[in-house]
């Protein structure tokens, strides 16, 4: 009993003195803040203690400890940090494409927490990105959520209690349309949309059977019977979990008439697509996916990069929205995640957004597709205090940020940047001059297998390097 | 003295097997063969260091070791009046002796593998179904080694008497064996075996062509399988043999029979790694699954160092540190990470000693074993106490693999692998001048330098074993090949298109060819006057290597000649791509 209460008090003040080490405060004072969530307080004042959003309001409203470090922001605009719910930066692979169900494989597994991107995002104020698998094949991987804590190890990035997604892919891509198979091979199945929606159909049906399979393993142990474990497949096991709803569909798409099979697919399974991602029909079936409860995420005004992304215009997300189907601004671009607020931006021209619902589409609204809305995607009390301090109105092409902070940690600061780069240069010139006054020895590599290159996602859909019909819409 | 120039020297080096030893060629097993290696400082690794020590070896073993040891009298004198004794060198992971596994041989496929030009092979390779290879635990290397007279004359020029080797190819790469690198057929030669089941995470596979797991995540994804699978197998026997009577016999898998050593922890896993989160992904998977495991590779475990050592990992360092590419025009193209990785690679076994990481050296990718030691002493110089990179090639390897009582240190009853050298091991300028494997004497002769043309050598008749005995001679053709090379290949099946990014030093010829499939380091290069001759080895999208050779001369910036691949020959040109 002692021990126990000596236990207990040592819990105690080592709690304490943990609490007491992270309990620092600072004040972001007098910026306009646009909070995605309550409107925008000109001459506001932004509390973070522990890393969470301790108070937002007025400048005088909102007090600090003596010791808080204070931020002057007069002059500057604050919002959330972005959050892009389709990306494939910082991922040392992007598809498995081999097989037409891959859902057994976990992008949370070669997250590349190096990769120089992380920085140029953070540059441009995104925080949070959902990092999917990549679209060659009907039921991708398994995506993971990082938040770009650039430094930090892996583990310390992934965002601990998000929820499992897992990709699914429609159309030209999983159907190898326009990627022909290498010379002699054959080809993968399935080659058309019927095979597609085959290939879903089927992994549902195993799916099911192996949660059966496992149910009745339960019971049976339940009736103190001692059977063999049924055989742990990681892809039926994914399967299954996305029919106990335990992983969130988020599904490549263009077509509506493919968006709507996949809904009514899934309904016949008892479940729902979580998340449309790219969507660019999405406005032809707006009701259909407001009744059937799916958000979507697209590109704004990004199409004519292949057949099946012609039929596009820039007002989709104005009129998904109208239809209240909670919409995103997704980048699935390692440039465009760099000035992911002027996509945003654009939503206003197109169909009359407010400055409220434009911001809301990279910051509230991918936060709540990602089941993360509690803690990210506003500038509310009690939410991590990931934001940007931006020079200007975010909406400007003329602004830009000049700070990000994530959990109120500062991982861009553009005046410490300017002041590193000589330091840097200076390095790099160092180095270059220390290798060539000492030659290395020659030293020819043998037997390390070569890596066929992997074809990265913009380059199976076309997004950017695509073929002749490839027009990106400004 | 510069280091570059020594290398071209190693690729000349001659090694004959000492002339008393070629006298007795074709008698039975020398059962009661003894030597006695008097005179020489001894180093025993374990022990103190003895001056004028006396080694007796007899049948293969060390019989006895000290300061004043009775010679017998039939055993034949080794003077080392002058030089240290070793113990004989470890490389702690290799593919030494690992026979080219037949490219034809591919499971379920119909009908007889096509024959004729090489592109066809490959591309034939590429249309085949799925196959397993790279993908079967129960590979084992032992099968595989092919040794003959003199498959390690490098090895042993440059000290080594002992390694690990493996296949290098695919996820699961085979399980390992410890040789001794003799001269005997393949199995004679097995210390240890299984000694490790060797696991890649690379993602050699490629998308769309080796079927899968095509990516690094598939790659996880497909070893986790495999150990649930595993452990699955292991249940369902046991269940079985526990009570046979009323069950259905569980089916005999040759794979998951495999892994049941592995899972069991009775054989360490070997998990190729070499960025810092290649390792992290490693050591995470060997945990998840409680395996035994060794790193190998962890070029960058200077950045992870005190984490490896709070997991209580165990290392096979490389000692192939990245290069600057060959052909680089502008020093600044390269980012100051790679810079800096560079130069931090040598740092890393200081920064394992320093953390308490217990590891042992592995040549890695070096082509040329006597580089080993030449790195091995940029490590030294970068922070690892001399002692500690001598155990990191001799007792350390010993104790990872289990090998403790039997190899590692000049110690009586242990095996007679030695290496006597002209003075300190890291030293530039010291020599290997014999080495014993399994008791037997292997003399190594000075290195004939290469023949300048048109001139006499320079530095002729200095020779060495290893690098740091002469600057290579000034050829002619200095410079003729470096450079960046576009090649077109007449094969039957039209034109095709690779570049070459050649280096030269000297004679020697070092880099690679790029071919669609991949690039194909070369192994083996050199230019006599405009006479070039390559041999390379491709390692196709399914995880087959194949060898191959360029023989062609050069004229200013054109080259042409003949090249083979699997015994056939195709017509190529090319030309030289201009510096901009």
């Amino acid at each position: 009993m002692k021990r126990t209460i000596l236990f207990f008090l040592l819990t105690l003040a080592f709690g304490a003195t943990a609490l007491a080490q992270s309990n620092e405060e600072i004040l972001i004072r007098n910026a306009t803040i646009m909070t995605a969530s309550r409107g925008t307080i000109e001459g506001g004042s932004i509390l973070i203690r522990n890393g969470k959003i301790a108070a937002v309001g007025k400048v005088a409203d909102v007090k600090a400890g003596a010791n808080a470090k204070i931020i002057d922001a007069t002059g500057m605009y604050v919002t959330p940090g972005f959050v892009d719910s389709h990306s494939h930066t910082a991922l040392d692979g992007t598809n498995e494409g081999t097989l037409s169900n891959t859902s057994m494989v976990r992008m949370g597994d070669v997250v590349n927490p190096i990769d120089i991107n992380i920085y140029r995002q953070l540059a441009g104020g995104m925080t949070t990105i959902h990092q999917l698998h990549g679209s060659a094949n009907a039921i991708g991987g398994q995506n993971s959520i990082i938040k770009l804590k650039w430094g930090k190890p892996v583990d310390q990035m992934k965002v601990a209690d998000a929820p499992r997604t897992v990709k699914f892919a429609l159309g030209e891509n999983p159907k190898r349309s326009n990627s022909p198979a290498l010379p002699g091979a054959t080809r993968r199945f399935p080659a058309t949309r019927m095979g597609v929606e085959e290939v879903i159909r089927e992994s549902f049906t195993q799916g099911r059977e192996y949660l059966q399979q496992w149910d009745a393993y339960e019971l049976a142990k339940k009736r103190g019977e001692n059977p063999l474990p049924p055989r742990r497949d990681l892809k039926l096991e994914a399967m299954a979990d996305i029919l106990r709803g335990k992983i969130d569909i988020h599904s490549h798409c263009y077509r509506a008439d493919e968006i709507v099979m996949l809904m009514r697919l899934c309904e016949e399974f008892g479940i729902r697509v979580h998340t449309l991602q790219h969507t660019l029909e999405g406005f032809k079936v707006a009701p259909e996916i407001a009744k059937h409860g799916a958000s979507a995420s697209i590109l704004p005004d990004w199409w004519g990069y292949k057949w099946e992304a012609f039929d596009a215009i820039p007002f989709n997300a104005a009129i998904m929205t109208r239809r209240g189907i909670v919409v995103s601004i997704h980048s699935d671009s390692n440039e465009h995640a760099r000035r992911f607020y002027q996509e945003a931006a654009k939503m206003m021209k197109y169909g009359d957004l407010t400055e409220e619902e434009a911001l809301k589409l990279v910051t509230l609204n991918p936060a709540i597709q990602m089941r993360l809305e509690k803690r990210i995607g506003s500038i509310d009390v009690g939410k991590d205090a990931d934001l940007v301090l931006f020079n200007g109105h975010p909406f400007s092409v003329y602004s830009r940020p000049e700070m990000t902070m994530i959990e109120g940690e500062v991982y861009f600061d553009r005046k410490q940047d300017l002041e590193n780069r000589a330091k840097l240069t200076a390095e790099k010139k160092a180095l270059i001059e220390k290798e060539r006054r000492t030659p290395g020895v020659a030293q020819p590599t043998v037997q390390q297998q070569p890596v066929i290159p992997t074809l990265s996602e913009e380059e199976i859909d076309g997004h950017q390097h695509g073929g002749p019909g490839r027009k990106k819409q400004r | 003295m510069k280091r570059t120039s020594l290398l071209a020297f190693t690729c000349a080096m001659a090694l004959t097997v000492a002339a008393l030893i070629a006298a007795r060629t074709g008698s039975a097993q020398s059962q009661g063969e003894a030597y006695a290696i008097r005179g020489g400082t001894v180093v025993t690794v374990t022990g103190a260091v003895i001056q004028k020590g006396t080694i007796v070896v007899r049948n293969g073993l060390i019989q006895a070791v000290g300061a004043d040891v009775p010679i017998p009298g039939d055993a034949r004198i080794v003077d080392a009046t002058g030089m240290t004794v070793y113990p004989g060198l470890i490389d702690s992971h290799t593919a030494y002796g690992v026979r080219q596994e037949a490219p034809a041989g591919g499971g379920g496929r119909g009908g007889g593998a096509p024959t004729g030009d090489p592109i066809q092979m490959i591309m034939a390779q590429m249309a085949a179904p799925q196959t397993s290879a790279g993908l079967r635990p129960e590979v084992t290397v032992v099968d595989q080694l092919q040794v003959a007279e003199t498959t390690f004359d490098q090895q042993r020029a440059a000290g080594f008497t002992t390694a690990l080797t493996a296949p290098r190819t695919g996820v699961f790469q085979g399980q390992s064996a410890v040789i001794n690198l003799g001269t005997d057929a393949g199995e004679k030669l097995v210390l240890k075996a299984p000694a490790t089941l060797n696991i890649s995470l690379g993602s050699g596979r490629g998308f769309g062509g080796g079927g899968y797991p095509g990516s690094a995540m598939g790659v996880l994804a497909f070893l986790r399988q495999s150990f649930l699978d595993a452990q699955h197998y292991r249940e369902q026997w046991n269940r079985y043999n526990q009570n046979p009577r009323g069950l259905q016999r569980p089916q005999v898998n040759k794979s998951l029979a495999a892994l049941q050593p592995v899972i069991n922890g009775q054989v360490p896993v070997i998990i190729n790694a070499s960025s810092q989160r290649e390792i992290e992904r490693a050591v995470n998977l060997a945990e998840e699954f409680k395996l035994k495991y060794l790193v190998s590779g962890a070029t960058q475990s200077y950045m992870n160092a005190d984490w490896l050592k709070s997991k209580g990992a165990t290392v096979l360092l490389s000692l192939s540190f990245p290069q600057k590419p060959a052909g680089l025009d502008d020093p600044e193209s390269e980012s100051l990470r790679t810079l800096r990785e560079r130069a931090d690679a040598p740092k890393a076994a200081a920064a394992l000693q320093k953390a308490g990481v217990r590891f042992a050296f592995t040549s890695g990718t070096l082509a040329r074993p006597a580089d080993f030691l030449v790195n091995a002493a940029r490590a030294i110089e970068a922070g690892l106490p001399k002692d500690e990179a001598l155990k990191a090639m001799t007792i350390y390897p010993a104790q990872i693999f289990g090998l403790s009582e039997q190899l590692g240190s000049i110690e009586k009853g242990k095996i007679a692998n030695l290496v006597i050298a002209s003075g300190d091991l890291f030293a530039r300028d010291t020599k290997i001048k014999h080495v014993f494997v399994d008791g037997k004497p292997f003399e190594i002769k000075a290195a004939e330098a290469p023949q300048r043309p048109g001139g006499p050598m320079a530095g002729g008749g200095r020779g060495g074993g290893r690098p740091g005995g002469t600057t290579p001679p000034e050829s002619a053709g200095a410079g003729l090949a470096a450079g960046s090379w576009t090649l077109t290949v007449a094969s039957p099946r039209g034109e095709m298109k690779m570049t070459a990014n050649l280096q030269q030093n000297g004679e020697a010829i070092t880099g690679e060819l790029n071919l669609q499939f991949g690039a194909a380091p070369i192994t083996k290069g050199s230019i006599k006057g405009n006479e070039i001759e390559l041999e390379y080895t491709l390692t196709t999208p399914n995880g087959q290597t194949m060898n191959g050779t360029l023989k062609g001369k050069i004229d200013g910036a054109s080259i042409s000649g003949q090249m083979g691949m699997m015994g056939r020959n195709s017509d190529f040109t090319g030309s030289k791509t201009p510096k901009e």
